[in-house]
């Protein structure tokens, strides 16, 4: 066996401590992959792609010109190391789950299954030769592990997600901002949260973000219940962030409650798009693995910013 | 003036109170979750609060004053002012009419030589219901259908008209109150605001009972208004009278009463049959005769004069040969008066071949030695059983139920404590109807006695007793209840009880039980011989002893007529009773073990009278219907059939015929607005259209109702709409 399929199976069993779905979903993100998934400009040559106005036009291969009178576009693999950090929302309402794992017994909370994706994305970094750092945090960083490409490092990173339990008040903006500070590299920003902040002030702190020349990406993780506010009969709301508690009639609210939901995710995808942050939305309920692929997928065609 | 027609339902107001504590339990009934999106919530809440709560509120008051709405509809609130006085004696109708016409077919309504009073009647009620319309309601209740079930108002006033026309005097009693009563209850069922109570009568005063202050008072409660206001109605009815001015009759002969001598009646024996006859009216009549009739046939009759207002007791001798069941029937012919139907009578009469008694002794003996010696003696003295009363002599051990059976009369003497199963066959005995005469002595345990005989009152012995109290020098018996059955032989003024010495004796303490008669006291006052109703029967209880060795009683020519009167008081009671009055229900018990297979009966005029399975005082009978008809019925049993006879006599307070008295009505009715009409013609002058204006809120608070549940649901649809626009809308967005 070699060593990198030993290293490999030892993260992945590491990875089955923090959820048996993380590790079959990297598994399954993996098969049919390529090295790499970062493309851009590189001395390895990489493959052709279509042309797309906007692109430079010393990227066309003229030679595929004159022989198949197509205008296609080469594509080298990335020759720098990425520097990414996993930034993970440990907030109190990041605590609530309202699904089952698949043995049927206990909840999934967002916080899971926002282990399991951070794990995963960490081990297909170092897979790829990337360095990747962690930050956890709810109204401040609490842990801050600095980007590294080992796998002891991403073992440590894989402890520090395990141990983690959900407490806190959301404030992102805060986090990011004070994060911005401390990156003082080019590198790549992967915030994990389910994003329940004032839309304004993460916006800004984003933009803090880009402007420290930072690519951002969101994975926005939901839980069905919070979409589809599938209660009935008069409800007492307990916070998971120490708010008041407030006692509804939930089939009077419901509609409201959803459209506030929804202007809240749209103000929030309008400015990441204007930004250019990139936000997915992954859903407790929805198979890991099946999320990565769909994101993995996506993220094959030409973007304005670094991908994962 | 806005009055409710419906108070039983005021209670249904207490239903507006459902949607607020249907709120409160909703909100009672919390479930709490723990939250993550809750930012979401407290949005929507600074956005949505206010008019949450009030689309809250809003639906909240809609939803109570529907209830309220219909709570007071279902009590038929109704509205009504007057335009202006009629003046005079004018009932104003000024919305549809709820009537009750309370007839009085009663005996007196047969009254008249060429025409009935009933026809009167009859004119004075169509009168009236030509003054209703459609859609008013009314009810006909005869004195003669007071017994009926309860039917529902007519409006076909076609058929209420045939129903008047249809009415036949009857031999019923008057009873004003009665019908009044029937009158309340029935306007329960009747809907209409204007609420009339018409009471139509021959004119004549018998039936008022004004005298009943305590159920007048009731019927003047329950027809004022207020909280006791009539049932079904919020109004006071307007009471009308439809009766005719008549004038006292001339005269009238009635037979108001008819007895026999004895309440055993031997075969063979000599008995006077009284018949009491009655005069009423201004001219004397003369040259009538009183004819004494014994199942059908005449056996006795006598030429009558009477004066002016007289009364005279008429009495025959008659011999019955046979024992059985008769009927004697007392007949005035020639009388001519205005009320044919009292001037004849009938008694039922059970002669009597044998009467069994049982003697149950404490100290058994025969001839006249043990407790009850001198007594058998006295009821049947040669010892041969020809006599009436046929004796059986046991000891007291062997008292029970299969000793009592086929016994009228029980006589216990001297008995010490009874066992059980004897108290018990005693009671069961009684209460069925039998008769008991208990003489105590020296072995009667007195504690025992008080503890299970009397029992405070409910055990057959009539009253408690006390310790025996010798008594130096002897104290005497007095008669204390004149012209009881037990002494009938004894004439009034007589000296025999003054030569009974009495030397010891148990005091009876009668305390609380007032259902008690005393029939002999000691010469101070304290009670000898006391009877009392038990159930069906009659227990008789002496203070000392039957055989002689407390006094010397047995020994003295008064013990043996007193001992037989006795044995006629507790022993003549035939059961079911025979003699009925009118509306009473015919009742024949069958004989334990047979059936009541070939039993038929037919009335006076010879008609078959259905009879039906039924219970009499608890044992299965055969029972009529209720006889209106007065006279002779009889019942056969079995093949060849044996003849029970039964008679219905008329209340003889109906024969005085006397005007209605206004003072009596006045007396009766107290405060209470009483419009009388006396003419056919007048009746419609009286009933005038649109002097009151009225009409019921019931539909305006049903239509309000209804718009309140429409703007119900519009909002509710408004807001679900608003809701499904507002996750319309952000979908919208979001996907744009």
């Amino acid at each position: 066996m070699s060593l990198q399929s030993t290293i490999q199976e030892q993260i992945l069993q590491r990875l089955s401590k923090v959820g048996v779905a993380a590790r079959q979903a990297v598994e399954a993100a993996l098969v049919g992959q390529h090295r790499s998934i970062h493309r851009g400009l590189s001395v390895e040559f990489a493959g052709h792609r279509p042309y797309q106005p906007g692109d430079d036009l010393r990227r066309l291969d003229w030679i595929v010109y004159a022989r198949t009178d197509r205008y296609d576009v080469r594509q080298y693999e990335e020759e720098t190391r990425l520097r990414s950090t996993i930034v993970l929302d440990a907030s109190g309402s990041m605590g609530y789950g309202s699904g089952v794992d698949n043995h049927g017994e206990s909840r999934i909370t967002k916080l899971d299954y926002a282990r399991w994706l951070a794990g995963a994305l960490g081990f297909m970094m170092l897979r790829q030769s990337d360095a990747v750092g962690l930050a956890i945090c709810d109204t401040e960083v609490r842990k801050h592990l600095p980007p590294a490409s080992t796998m002891g490092h991403l073992l440590t990173m894989l402890e520090h997600l395990e141990q983690r339990e959900p407490g806190g008040e959301t404030s992102l903006a805060v986090v990011l901002e004070s994060l911005a500070q401390r990156l003082k590299r080019r590198g790549l920003v992967v915030l994990i949260t389910d994003a329940f902040d004032d839309a304004e002030r993460l916006l800004m702190a984003l933009r803090y973000l880009r402007h420290r020349k930072q690519d951002v990406r969101i994975f926005q993780i939901v839980d069905p219940q919070e979409e589809k506010f599938a209660l009935a009969g008069m409800i007492e709301f307990i916070g998971m962030e120490d708010e008041p508690r407030l006692r509804l009639d939930a089939d009077r609210v419901r509609a409201y409650y959803q459209q506030a939901l929804r202007e809240h995710r749209q103000k929030l995808a309008e400015g990441c798009h204007a930004i250019g942050v990139q936000l997915e939305t992954l859903r407790t309920d929805e198979d890991l693995a099946l999320g990565l692929a769909r994101i993995l997928s996506a993220s094959d065609g030409p973007t304005t910013g670094a991908r994962v | 003036m806005i009055e409710l027609l419906n108070l039983a339902l005021a209670g249904g107001i207490a239903a507006a109170a459902a949607p607020v504590i249907i709120h409160i339990a909703h909100r009672r009934r919390l479930k709490p979750i723990e939250w993550g999106a809750m930012r979401f919530l407290q949005t929507m809440l600074q956005r949505r609060r206010r008019s949450l709560s009030i689309e809250n509120l809003l639906l909240l008051i809609i939803r109570i004053l529907a209830l309220v709405c219909l709570a007071l509809a279902l009590m038929r609130p109704n509205f009504s002012y007057t335009a202006g006085s009629l003046g005079g004696d004018v009932i104003s109708r000024g919305a549809k009419t709820a009537a009750v016409l309370l007839i009085d077919d009663s005996v007196s309504s047969g009254e008249g030589r060429t025409m009935p009073a009933i026809d009167g009647v009859k004119k004075l009620a169509l009168a009236y219901l030509d003054t209703l319309k459609t859609g008013d309601e009314v009810s006909i209740i005869p004195l003669s259908r007071l017994r009926a079930p309860p039917a529902d108002p007519l409006y076909d006033l076609d058929a209420a008209r045939q129903q008047v026309k249809e009415l036949r005097p009857t031999a019923l009693s008057s009873d004003m109150p009665a019908l009044m009563e029937a009158g309340i209850t029935q306007l329960a069922r009747h809907l209409n605001p204007e609420v009339e109570l018409v009471l139509v009568t021959d004119g004549r005063g018998d039936g008022w009972k004004s005298d009943d202050r305590v159920r007048w008072e009731d019927l003047r409660r329950r027809l004022s208004g207020g909280k006791d206001a009539v049932d079904g109605s919020r109004a006071r009815p307007h009471l009308v009278l439809l009766a005719p001015e008549v004038d006292a009759i001339d005269g009238n002969l009635a037979v108001t009463a008819m007895a026999v001598d004895r309440a055993l009646i031997p075969a063979n024996r000599t008995v006077e049959v009284r018949i009491s006859v009655a005069h009423t009216g201004t001219r004397a009549i003369s040259g009538t005769l009183v004819r004494l009739l014994v199942n059908g046939r005449t056996v006795a009759e006598r030429s009558l004069e009477l004066k002016v207002g007289e009364r005279r007791d008429l009495t025959f001798s008659h011999v019955f040969g046979d024992p059985g069941s008769y009927v004697l029937e007392g007949v005035v012919e020639g009388a001519r008066d205005p009320l044919a139907a009292d001037d004849h009578r009938a008694l039922a009469v059970q002669v009597e071949s044998t009467v069994p008694v049982l003697l149950v002794e404490g100290v058994s003996g025969t001839g006249l030695d043990g407790s009850l010696g001198l007594v058998a003696a006295a009821l049947d003295p040669l010892g041969d059983g020809k006599d009436l009363f046929s004796i059986t002599r046991i000891p007291v051990g062997l008292l029970d139920d299969r000793a009592l059976v086929g016994k009228r009369v029980a006589i216990l003497g001297d008995v010490p404590a009874l066992d059980a199963a004897g108290v018990a066959a005693i009671e069961h005995f009684v209460v069925a109807g039998g008769g008991v005469l208990m003489g105590v002595g020296p072995q009667t345990p007195v504690e025992l006695a008080n503890r299970f005989w009397t029992r405070g009152g409910d055990g057959f012995l009539p009253a408690l007793l006390r310790p025996a109290v010798d008594r130096s020098p002897a104290v005497h018996p007095v008669v204390s209840q004149i012209g009881h059955q037990a002494l009938s032989a004894f004439t009034a003024g007589g000296d025999a009880w003054a030569e009974v010495n009495i030397r010891r004796h148990l005091p009876l303490d009668v305390g609380p039980i007032t259902d008690l008669t005393r029939i002999l006291t000691l010469d101070g006052g304290e009670p000898l011989l006391v009877e009392r109703m038990r159930g069906l029967g009659r227990v008789a209880l002496m203070g000392t002893s039957l055989d002689g060795s407390w006094s010397d009683l047995p020994l003295k020519p008064a013990f043996v007529p007193l001992i037989r009167g006795l044995m006629a008081s507790l022993g003549g009671v035939v059961l079911p009773p025979r003699n009925l009055a009118p509306g009473q229900r015919l009742a024949w018990v069958p004989p334990e073990g047979s059936g009541d297979a070939n039993v038929t009966a037919e009335g006076p005029d010879g008609l078959a009278v259905p009879l039906d399975s039924g219970a009499w005082e608890g044992r299965r009978a055969l029972l009529s219907a209720p006889l209106v008809q007065p006279g002779t019925y009889q019942v056969r049993v079995g093949t060849p059939p044996s003849v029970i006879r039964y008679a219905v006599a008329l209340g003889a307070e109906e024969s005085a015929l006397l005007p209605l008295n206004p003072l009596e009505v006045r007396n009766a009715l107290g405060d209470l607005t009483l419009h009388r009409v006396e003419r056919p013609a007048r009746v419609a002058p009286l009933f005038a259209q649109g002097g009151t204006t009225s009409f019921e809120l019931a539909r305006w608070l049903v239509i309000a109702c209804l718009t309140l549940l429409f703007i119900e649901t519009i909002l509710t649809r408004r807001m679900i709409a608003g809701e499904r626009a507002a996750a319309t809308d952000s979908v919208m967005k979001v996907a744009a």
